[in-house]
C-alpha cells in the first residue's frame, strides 16, 4: 500500500528509524535459565506457607466450651450461619449485604439451602457409630418442642454452661431445666473429640448417596461460627487483643474472636498484625515473613477506611468499588485525559533517555522544523 | 478479458503444495482467515529477528519474565496434578513443588506489575495498540482469580481461613453459587482447568497484539515537528516480509483501536 506525505501526530504510530538485532527467543530463554535455577533455590531454602488445616477434634480439645458454645447456636439457630441470609437462607439475614433493592444475594436466593442443625448437628448424631440410644429420642424432642420452649432451654443451657467443669474430654454441667439439649450437645463434643465429626464432613453432606465429596462448605461455616454464643474463657482473654488487631474502631459482637479466630493470631509474624483479618489488609499478608498476594491489595485497600471499615456490607462495596477502578484500568487507552498522564508525568524521558541523548547528539538542543527522528 | 474472468480464473498449482484456489468469490472463510493472518502476522513480525534501535533497556524484559514465570507456573503445576493437591502436606517432594509454584506465583506478578509500570509510564496504548493493552489487563484480572483459587487450593489453614472470608465477597456480588470458595470440589476445576485456560488464552492474544504492532516508539522529542516527514508503508502483504517496517502501521488515532 503506497501512501503519500503525511503528519506524524503525537501518537507516533510509526517508526522509520533503525532497527538493531534482537534474538527474543534468547530472551526468553535467559529468563527461563534464570528461574529454573533461582526459583528452586527459593523453594528449597524458603519453602512455602503450610500452616496446618484447623480440625473439629482441635477446637473441642482446645477450646470445648467455645465449641459447645458455637454448637448451641447451631441447635437453636442463632449462629452467624444460621442468620446469613441468601445463599443460605431464603430470608435475608444479618450477614446479608446491600443496600435497600441493590443486593446480589438476595437476587439469587438460596442456591446453597443449609438448616444450621440438621446439617451440622442432627445429620452428624445420627450417623455416628458412637451414638448413644438417647440421642435419637434427644434430637426428635429437640424438633418436636415449641419455639418458646427451645428459646427457655438454650437460656437454661447456656446459663448452666458457664460454671462448667471441663475434665479431660468430659464436662459437667449443672443439672437445669434445658431438656434434650445437655444429651445433644455432649454427644455432639465427643464426637468432635472422637475425629468422628471431622469424618463426618468428609463424606458428601448434601448427598449420601453420592459418597464422593471435597466439599467442605459446612464445616468452614461452622467454623466460622466459632465464638457465637459467648465463647469459653480462652475467648475471653484473646478477644480485646483480636478485637485491637482486627480494627481498633471496629465494634465486634460478644464472644467474636473465639477459638477459630484466634488461630489467624497465633499465625500470625510480628509484622503482620491481624493476619489475614480483612481490615489490616487480608489476604495481601501472610504468615511469617513470606510474602503474601501483595497485588490484591488494589482489592483489600478498600476495606481498610470507610464502609469498607464499618458497614455491614463492606465486602459489596469493596468488590463495587474494585470493579469500578477496574473498567477505566481495563479501558485506558480509550479514556481521554486519563491516557495522556504518562506524557504529562514524563518519565517516559527517563525510561527511553538513551533515545533522547542519541537525538540530541545528532540534531543539537535545538532541533529544526521538518527534521526526522531516527533511531 | 472481464473484472469476472480475471477473478475466476484457476491460480496456478502452489509447488509447495499450497492453496490452488484463489478464493474467487471471497467467501471461503479459510482463505479469509489466511489472508488476515498473512497481513497481520507475517513470519516476519510474529518472529523477528531485529527490533527498533530504541528498544535497548531492561524494562522491556519484564514480560518476558512474567511469560516465563507462567510456563514455570505450568510446569510445576503439572507436577502436582500428578500427586494431589495435599502432597505438599505429607512430603517433602510435594512441599518442594509446592514452593516452586508458589514462587513462581510471586515472580509472575512481580513481572506483570513491573511490566505494567513500563507500559503506562510508555503509553504503550498509542498507535492501535488499546487491545494489546487491554488483554493484557484482562490476563492480570484472570491470573488474580487463579491465585485466589491456588490459595484456597492449599488445603491448610490460609486455604480454609482464606476461602472462608472470601466467600462473603462472593456471595455479596452473587456469584458464591458460580464460585463456591469452600468447595474443592469446585475450586479444583477452576484453578486447574478454567482459568490457567483463560490467563493462556488473553496471554496468547496480548502477546499476538504486540507481535502485530510492535513495540511502541518513543514519545516526540521536544521542540521537534514531523511535519512532512513520510510514514512508512502500511502492513501490506508485500511489505510485511520486510523487516525494516515490520510491526508499524500508518494510524493517526491517539488512542487505542485494534
Amino acid at each position: 500500500m503506497s501512501r503519500g506525505p503525511a503528519t506524524w501526530k503525537s501518537s507516533d504510530v510509526a517508526w522509520a528509524g533503525g532497527r538493531r538485532p534482537y534474538d527474543l527467543v534468547k530472551e526468553i530463554l535467559l529468563w527461563f535459565v534464570v528461574l529454573i535455577i533461582g526459583i528452586p533455590i527459593l523453594a528449597w531454602i524458603f519453602a512455602s506457607p503450610d500452616p496446618p488445616a484447623v480440625t473439629f477434634r482441635a477446637w473441642a480439645q482446645q477450646s470445648p466450651k467455645d465449641f459447645i458454645n458455637t454448637t448451641l447456636s447451631e441447635v437453636n439457630k442463632t449462629s452467624l450461619s444460621a442468620g446469613y441470609g441468601p445463599p443460605y437462607e431464603p430470608a435475608a439475614g444479618t450477614a446479608t449485604q446491600g443496600w435497600g433493592f441493590f443486593s446480589p444475594e438476595k437476587w439469587f436466593g438460596a442456591y446453597l439451602a443449609l438448616n444450621t442443625y440438621t446439617d451440622f448437628v442432627a445429620k452428624p448424631l445420627s450417623t455416628a457409630s458412637n451414638s448413644t440410644s438417647q440421642v435419637a429420642p434427644a434430637l426428635s424432642a429437640w424438633s418436636a418442642a415449641s419455639a418458646s420452649q427451645q428459646q427457655s432451654w438454650s437460656k437454661a443451657y447456656q446459663s448452666a454452661l458457664q460454671n462448667a467443669a471441663f475434665t479431660s474430654g468430659a464436662y459437667d454441667v449443672a443439672s437445669g431445666s434445658y431438656g434434650p439439649l445437655g444429651t445433644i450437645l455432649s454427644a455432639q463434643y465427643a464426637l468432635a473429640l472422637s475425629g468422628g465429626l471431622d469424618n463426618f464432613f468428609d463424606a458428601n453432606e448434601t448427598n449420601p448417596a453420592i459418597w464422593y465429596s471435597n466439599d467442605q462448605t459446612w464445616p468452614m461455616l461452622y467454623f466460622g461460627d466459632s465464638g457465637q454464643g459467648g465463647g469459653g474463657p480462652d475467648c475471653k482473654s484473646a478477644e480485646p487483643k483480636q478485637q485491637n488487631r482486627i480494627s481498633p474502631t471496629q465494634k465486634l459482637p460478644p464472644g467474636y474472636g473465639c477459638w477459630y479466630y484466634n488461630q489467624a493470631v497465633i499465625n500470625a509474624s510480628p509484622r503482620n498484625a491481624g493476619y489475614l483479618a480483612g481490615s489490616t489488609w487480608g489476604i495481601t499478608n501472610e504468615i511469617g515473613n513470606f510474602p503474601g498476594a501483595w497485588w490484591l491489595v488494589p482489592y483489600t485497600v478498600w476495606y481498610q477506611f470507610g464502609p469498607g471499615l464499618t458497614s455491614q456490607s463492606a465486602d459489596l462495596f469493596a468488590m463495587i468499588c474494585t470493579g469500578l477502578v477496574s473498567i477505566p484500568f481495563l479501558f485506558l487507552p480509550w479514556i481521554p485525559g486519563l491516557r495522556d498522564i504518562p506524557k504529562l508525568t514524563r518519565v517516559y524521558k527517563l525510561m527511553w533517555s538513551d533515545y533522547y541523548k542519541s537525538v540530541k547528539r545528532e540534531h543539537g538542543p535545538t532541533p529544526t522544523p521538518a527534521q526526522r527522528v531516527a533511531g | 478479458m472481464s473484472t469476472t474472468e480475471q477473478e475466476s480464473a484457476p491460480a496456478a498449482p502452489d509447488p509447495g503444495g499450497g492453496p490452488r484456489h484463489e478464493d474467487p468469490d471471497g467467501r471461503n472463510i479459510m482463505a479469509a482467515t489466511r489472508r488476515y493472518a498473512e497481513k497481520y502476522w507475517p513470519y516476519s513480525r510474529l518472529m523477528p529477528s531485529d527490533e527498533p534501535s530504541y528498544v535497548t533497556k531492561m524494562f522491556y524484559m519484564w514480560g518476558s519474565l512474567a511469560l516465563v514465570a507462567f510456563i514455570m507456573l505450568i510446569l510445576s503445576g503439572c507436577i502436582l496434578v500428578f500427586k494431589g493437591i495435599y502432597w505438599d502436606h505429607t512430603s517433602s517432594w510435594g512441599l518442594f513443588f509446592n514452593s516452586v509454584h508458589f514462587w513462581s506465583c510471586q515472580v509472575f506478578f512481580f513481572g506483570i506489575f513491573v511490566h505494567f509500570g513500563s507500559s503506562f509510564f510508555t503509553a504503550a496504548w498509542r498507535g492501535g495498540r488499546g487491545l494489546t493493552w487491554l488483554f493484557g489487563a484482562l490476563t492480570f484480572f484472570t491470573a488474580i482469580l487463579t491465585g485466589l483459587t491456588g490459595y484456597v487450593l492449599q488445603s491448610n489453614y490460609d486455604g480454609q481461613w482464606i476461602g472462608q472470608q472470601a466467600k462473603d465477597a462472593m456471595n455479596a456480588v452473587g456469584l458464591g453459587g458460580l464460585l463456591n470458595l469452600m468447595n474443592l470440589d469446585i475450586v479444583t476445576g477452576w484453578h486447574v482447568v478454567l482459568l490457567p485456560l483463560g490467563v493462556a488464552i488473553f496471554l496468547a492474544a496480548h502477546m499476538m497484539w504486540v507481535r502485530r504492532h510492535g513495540v511502541v516508539p518513543p514519545f516526540p522529542p521536544e521542540g521537534m515537528s514531523f511535519e512532512g516527514a513520510v510514514e512508512p508503508a502500511g502492513p501490506t502483504k508485500a511489505e510485511a516480509g520486510s523487516s525494516t517496517h515490520a510491526g508499524f502501521e500508518p494510524d493517526g488515532s491517539q488512542g487505542g483501536s485494534s
